[in-house]
């Protein structure tokens, strides 16, 4: 199977000089992959996902070295067209990522500038709306919608686009259990559907179905393996890295 | 009535234009009655109406007293004993500015009867480049965050035991100095993160883009602004005939 997302000797400093956020991380997600990537806060969650989103290099200042590839291209040579029909990204919070009045108009911005027709336009609008099942949401305004639902927004507006790659940064952190349950839901069918899925998350119990988890701290990668593998670790669990109970694990691994 | 936004806008430029030229309070007021009706058409609620204007009433009155004490000419109605403090002209001035402020804001409250999204896309169909409109618009949203953003600070500042009410206006100046930086820094950063989320959805990835909507003028729509462009240019040939 090919590899959508490919990560090579990266490392990020803020500033020339500065201390290094991330600290030489290679791994590999092939196609269609969930991956959760977990670690305490500061650890370089999100500074990776805007590296795999190519927000850093494109975006922001600091230095990044090592490469990424996103199903083969390298995301330092990709023009913004190009990033965003590869690899759609999520962030942590909702209200710096939706301007528009309606949550129609939202979905919509996306597929309006790649200069799709409006029928096709009116097409994606319609079947990202049926799956993330949103309908009754389509005429409100986005700022009045509750914290799960401006998340679910979010990620509608990403999947207009039709990304085979997804990087969510902690979606389901600021959502009760009920908006949990239901954007992981939607993260299963996602994940159904072949996308390959990077998410962020601290809160493993709702995502407990993820192929893989990856476990970061200060900056590196310390563990990547099958999600049921490191749970049955008793001795990495105990040491104390992350920050969920394992307890909750027993019966899932 | 359903009119384009696009009519609606040039209704807006017709009376403000008209506000700026007149200097009679007379006229002005005759041009705010006719303001105010063409809200109630378009079943504005006077409340509201009266809600936007609440915030300038302080500003309004500052000026109607400056401009009543400066500007000379006329009957004297109030002196200090050699030097006219009241006259005529004065009165007629500053009710004239309070009268122009209240035409300017009423006529500005149309745009309040289509959402961004029509303004934007109005705008666009008139050949305005695209990001413009979108820059206009996303200021506009972003307007009411910032001032939740700012009553967030400031509360943050009383919760911490400082009585806002009881310091005096040197220390509450010197302090807003220095509330002031936080408040732009958060701007910033929700600006910059913004523009990563814009960037993320394919925001300029071409020179042009399409729209799912289309705003289409109709007859009404070509009848009003006919009515006001005209009326307007008849009314300022003949203000300028006179003067």
């Amino acid at each position: 199977m090919m590899e959508a997302v490919t990560v090579q000797s990266l490392t990020y400093q803020y500033r020339p000089g500065g201390p290094f956020v991330l600290k030489g991380i290679d791994f590999q997600v092939p196609q269609g992959e969930f991956v959760v990537m977990t670690g305490l806060s500061g650890c370089g969650k999100s500074t990776l996902c805007f590296c795999l989103s190519g927000a850093i290099h494109h975006n922001r200042d600091g230095v990044m070295a090592g490469e990424i590839t996103v199903n083969g291209k390298n995301i330092r040579e990709m023009r913004p067209a190009g990033r965003a029909l590869e690899v759609g990204m999520v962030f942590q919070n909702p209200d710096t990522q939706l301007f528009s009045q309606t949550v129609e108009d939202e979905i919509a911005f996306a597929p309006e500038n790649l200069c799709l027709p409006p029928e096709r336009i009116r097409e994606r609008v319609e079947s990202v709306i049926a799956l993330l099942g949103i309908a009754a949401l389509r005429e409100a305004s986005p700022y009045q919608l509750s914290g799960g639902e401006k998340h679910l927004v979010a990620l509608a507006a990403v999947l207009a686009l039709d990304p085979p790659v997804l990087i969510l940064d902690e979606v389901l952190s600021q959502l009760d259990s009920a908006g949990k349950k239901k954007v992981a839901a939607v993260l299963r069918k996602l994940h159904g559907i072949g996308k390959t899925i990077i998410a962020v998350e601290h809160n493993l119990e709702s995502v407990a179905f993820a192929d893989r988890l990856m476990v970061m701290e200060n900056g590196s990668l310390i563990r990547f393996d099958r999600t049921e593998t490191i749970l049955a670790d008793r001795d990495f669990m105990d040491a104390g890295r992350l920050l969920y109970d394992h307890k909750i694990f027993n019966g899932v691994s | 009535m359903k009119l384009d936004p696009r009519t609606k806008m040039v209704m807006a430029i017709c009376l403000s234009s008209l506000a700026l030229l007149y200097d009679t309070p007379d006229r002005l007021l005759l041009l705010l009655a006719a303001t105010v009706a063409l809200l109630l058409l378009f079943r504005f609620n006077p409340g509201a109406v009266w809600g936007y204007l609440k915030p300038f009433l302080s500003l309004m009155l500052f000026l109607f007293v400056i401009q009543s004490i400066f500007s000379p000419g006329g009957a004297v109605l109030l002196a200090a004993g050699p030097v006219p403090l009241v006259t005529s002209q004065g009165l007629s001035t500053g009710a004239s500015v309070v009268l122009r402020i209240m035409v300017v804001t009423a006529s500005a409250m149309l745009f309040t009867t289509f959402s961004s999204r029509d303004f934007i896309l109005g705008l666009v169909q008139w050949k305005v480049p695209y990001e413009l409109a979108f820059m206009v618009a996303i200021a506009i949203r972003f307007l009411p965050v910032f001032r939740d953003e700012m009553i967030n600070v400031v509360t943050a500042v009383q919760l911490r035991g400082v009585e806002l009410k009881k310091v005096p206006w040197g220390k509450k100046t010197a302090m807003y100095r220095r509330l002031f930086f936080p408040i732009v820094f958060g701007a910033m950063l929700k600006a910059q993160q913004l523009a990563v989320a814009m960037e993320a959805r394919g925001f300029r990835a071409y020179p042009r883009r399409t729209y799912l909507r289309r705003l289409d003028l109709r007859r009404a729509d070509y009848m009003s602004m006919l009515l006001f462009l005209s009326a307007t240019l008849t009314l300022m040939g003949a203000d300028v005939m006179v003067k």
